[in-house]
């Protein structure tokens, strides 16, 4: 690989990882620029040290300059000693020797140990005669400069005179013999001054000055600042002539470094957007490569995906031109569906496998989208296989062109829907069937859902049963509400909701009304048909049950008849066997009696009596014969009657005693009112009612009888009022109408005539009722049935 | 103590008639009493000093009666502390009837007709 190459794969890396290039670059810059600051660092810190050495080196030497002035003073004092011990002009050697050196305080001179002269005698009062040999504090320095014949100082210590000081004492030997001192006295102030401590005061050091001491050999300090510095950065040099120490000490070791660390964090600063620059500037080519490769990803998988589609799919497909209809290629489906191979459709256009009679459709759409009038179209239409055959497909037509481009080629998915065309043709087929197969059924099916108001369905029977189209029924929503049977309407509908919520199937009877307005009793056998959980529809079959309703509706009057005119018949024998049973009781009575009577006149009057009896007999048996004509006249002719002709014949029968008891009757019945009777039933009624308005007449006033008609529901009722003695009903309306059944002591009673009354109006299917107040009156009301 | 009345209430006068002649034949009850219906007995009895031992009493009459009769007996018997037996006599008794009958107190038994010796003998001594 070529250094070229190289460096463009390495850029490349580097294009490709923006964050990682990012990182290396930062930690780069912050190796190299920590590196530097490191050599910096070094730099800095071995000028300190160098700087610290000459300051330390400038002290001592001050130091040692007054050690050695000191010396020299000392050794001039010594000089003015005689032979004999005593000084000679000391104290003007003395002033002019503190006058050389600012750096002395005192001079002294101190025979055998004894401070006998001191120069300047002012200030010094207090150290005169001091025996320092015997000081405490004195005497190991003391000794110490004796045995090495050499100057030796002492302090800094308490001076006698007061105040800090050091005392330089040079032994002196006179004629081999130790004499005493020569001494030099410096205020401790005045040798901090001469060694330049003060003057040399830095903030970044400070001196230390320290003495072992002779004895304990401990060290000891003197100056103010810090003794601890073990730990820091020092320099120090030995000064022999006194046992000291001097220091020079940093006051931070850490000041240094914290003098870097603004530095030190501007350059990770710096490293950091070193980084981030280099990440921003290489992210976007990043990103758009990123893009580039997703979208060259999915225009791979696209074209893939396409392929598969178009090779695969389970849809033909072709791809066509647009201007001429010539197939450009088209998919293995298409080929079997349409019988061809791929080579010979492609010499092949679509107008030619297309039907004839689906062509000019297919081609008006072809042209509406070359036009750009739509977007794409789907289609029916028939293809002709190779072999001839026809089949039905659905196809589906895009454009493969943009809005302003030229129209060049489509791509069409063709279904084949031959088995679809099949199935609707034999489900249309069988609709038709459906659809006869109802129309033939001896009802009305129907088809409706509970909760929407109409039928959704209504066979065309609908017209055969209450004379209505199928589409009049369909049409109006309303239309069975409406065509029930008034009547019918509040149980019907109620009964139907109630179903309707318990998804009940029911079958059940109720009358509509024909377009002709009759009634039309129907049988309407009702199913639910589940559509889904939520809804379902209901499906009923309405059969014309009007016939069978009437035979229904005869035969429960005829048992009604028949119950009713049995339970007459028992209690019919029942009265027979009552009063037959009076009279025979009587009978037997009567003849025991005359067979048991010795007395001829007792036997006669029994003969009467049971003469009597026999009477008695036949008026019953007349009248049971009366009943029972009533009651078996099966063949009673039945005929027009006009109602008043036969009011008159009644008056005029009972004449007589409407004289006699005055009574008044009042008609206000029309001339032309007729009934449908049988005449000598009504003969016999009128005359019943109104002998009985006469004959229970009351006895404080003259009879009055009103007589009146009117019409009801199916009757035509008789009303007969009169203003007699009346009836407590409470009390008798039960027996009213029972055979001999009588409520007065009226001689003329019978309990015959109510009774048979009763029993004519009831085979006349009529009705009789009565409304009575004692001592007011009597309405009896007569229902004929019209 | 054997009972000395008895009262006939029946619509039928052959009946009473026939019926007074056989109770007068027994000896059992020397006097005998007889109404048409039952109001015409209840006035009576409500005007006399007492009330007959034996009540012969039929149901279907005009004007009131036997169960109206019952009734209004029911609260005059009272009165007269008396104890009356009362007989339902009729040709042919319903069921129903028989058993409204059992819930008057005073009724001791039901007769059919004809009424004959030995029923009036059974009446007057019922043990």
């Amino acid at each position: 690989m070529s250094i070229e190459k190289k460096i463009t794969s390495l850029s490349s890396w580097f294009v490709s990882r923006p964050k990682t290039s990012g990182i290396l670059v930062f930690i780069l810059v912050l190796f190299v620029l920590n590196l530097t600051l490191f050599f910096r660092y070094q730099v800095v810190k071995k000028n300190r040290q160098f700087e610290m050495e000459n300051l330390l080196t400038i002290v001592h030497q001050n130091i040692e300059q007054t050690l050695k002035n000191s010396y020299a003073t000392t050794t001039g004092m010594a000089l003015t000693i005689d032979d004999n011990g005593i000084p000679k002009n000391f104290e003007e050697a003395g002033k002019q020797l503190l006058s050389y050196n600012t750096s002395i305080d005192a001079v002294q001179l101190v025979p055998d140990g004894i401070i006998k002269y001191t120069y300047p005698e002012k200030g010094n009062e207090a150290a005169a005669n001091f025996n320092i040999l015997t000081s405490p504090l004195h005497k190991d320095a003391a000794m110490k400069a004796i045995e090495t014949r050499k100057m030796y100082y002492v302090g800094p210590v308490e001076l006698k005179q007061g105040g800090m000081g050091i005392v330089g004492r040079l032994p002196v030997f006179k004629k081999g013999k130790f004499w005493g001192f020569s001494a030099v006295v410096i205020r401790f102030s005045t040798f901090m001054r001469a060694a330049g401590i003060s003057s040399l005061h830095d903030d970044r050091f400070y001196f230390q000055l320290s003495k072992t001491d002779l004895k304990t050999k401990t060290e000891q300090f003197f100056l103010n600042e810090s003794s601890d510095f073990k730990d820091k950065n020092f320099k120090s040099v030995s000064i022999p002539e006194g046992d000291w120490k001097l220091y020079i000490i940093e006051k931070s070791d850490t000041a240094l470094i914290k003098e870097f660390i603004p530095v030190l964090f501007l350059t990770f600063i710096l490293s950091i957007i070193s980084g981030m620059l280099v990440n921003i500037v290489l992210r976007r080519p990043y990103e758009l490569e990123n893009l580039v490769k997703i979208q060259t990803e999915k225009i791979i998988k696209n074209e893939l995906l396409f392929k598969s589609l178009f090779e695969h799919a389970g849809l033909g497909i072709t791809h066509t031109n647009s201007v001429n209809g010539t197939f450009i290629d088209a998919n293995d489906k298409f080929c079997e569906q349409i019988g061809y191979t791929q080579e010979e459709i492609k010499t092949m256009d679509f107008m030619m496998i297309t039907h004839l009679d689906d062509l000019e459709a297919d081609l008006k759409q072809m042209e509406r989208l070359r036009n750009g009038e739509i977007d794409g179209f789907s289609l029916e239409k028939r293809y002709f296989h190779k072999n001839g055959s026809i089949i039905w497909v659905n196809i589906t037509v895009s454009p493969l062109w943009t809005k302003n481009e030229k129209p060049s080629s489509h791509m069409t998915i063709v279904e084949d829907i031959t088995k679809r065309k099949q199935v609707e043709q034999d489900l249309l087929l069988s609709k038709q069937n459906i659809q006869s197969l109802i129309n033939t059924v001896d009802g009305i099916v129907w088809e409706g859902y509970p909760d929407k108001p109409g039928v959704t369905f209504v066979s065309e029977k609908s017209k055969d049963i209450l004379g209505y189209t199928a589409e009049e029924w369909i049409s109006d929503d309303n239309f069975w509400y409406d065509h029930l049977y008034p009547e019918d309407r509040e149980w019907v509908t109620k009964f139907s909701k109630e179903c309707a919520e318990k998804k009940q199937p029911h079958t059940w009877e109720y009358r509509m009304i024909n377009k002709a307005g009759n009634v039309v009793w129907v049988r309407d056998i009702v199913s639910i048909f589940i559509e889904n959980d939520e809804s379902f529809k209901f499906r009923g079959i309405l059969i014309d049950i009007s016939k069978t309703k009437q035979f229904e509706l005869d035969l429960n009057h005829s048992v009604q008849l028949l119950t009713e005119q049995n339970k007459r018949l028992l209690d019919f024998s029942h009265i027979v066997s009552h009063n037959l049973r009076s009279h025979t009781s009587n009978i037997e009575s009567l003849t025991n009696l005359i067979e048991e009577s010795q007395d001829e006149n007792e036997k006669k009057e029994l003969l009467g009596l049971l003469k009597k009896v026999s009477e008695a007999l036949t008026e019953t048996m007349d009248n049971l014969n009366d009943v029972v004509s009533v009651q078996t006249d099966i063949n009673r002719s039945i005929e027009l009657l006009n109602l008043n002709e036969y009011i008159r014949k009644t008056e005029n029968i009972l004449s007589n005693q409407i004289m006699k008891k005055n009574a008044t009757i009042l008609n206000t019945i029309s001339d032309d009112c007729n009934v449908k009777y049988n005449a000598a039933y009504l003969e016999s009624i009128l005359l019943n009612l109104i002998s009985n308005s006469i004959r229970y007449s009351h006895p404080e006033r003259n009879p009055v009888i009103e007589l009146k008609t009117y019409e009801e529901n199916d009757y035509l009722v008789m009303c007969v009022k009169d203003n007699g003695i009346g009836i407590d009903l409470k009390k008798n309306g039960h027996k009213l109408f029972g055979m001999y059944k009588t409520f007065t002591d009226n001689p003329e009673s019978k309990g015959i005539g109510l009774f048979i009354t009763k029993n004519q109006i009831d085979t006349m299917q009529g009705k009789i009722e009565v409304e009575s107040e004692p001592g007011t009156g009597t309405v009896i009301k007569v229902y004929f049935k019209r | 103590m054997s009972k000395a009345t008895i009262c006939i209430i029946d619509d039928d006068p052959i009946y009473q008639l026939v019926t007074k002649k056989i109770i007068e034949k027994s000896f059992f009850f020397p006097i005998v009493s007889s109404f048409t219906n039952g109001l015409e007995a209840i006035s009576y009895f409500q005007q006399s000093a007492a009330l007959p031992d034996v009540i012969l009493l039929d149901i279907e009459m005009p004007v009131m009666d036997g169960w109206d009769f019952l009734d209004e007996i029911v609260s005059i018997r009272n009165r007269f502390n008396a104890d009356t037996s009362i007989y339902i006599v009729s040709s042919s008794i319903a069921k129903e009837d028989k058993e409204k009958a059992l819930t008057y107190g005073c009724i001791k038994g039901f007769i059919s007709k004809p009424v004959t010796l030995s029923k009036i003998e059974k009446i007057a001594n019922p043990d």
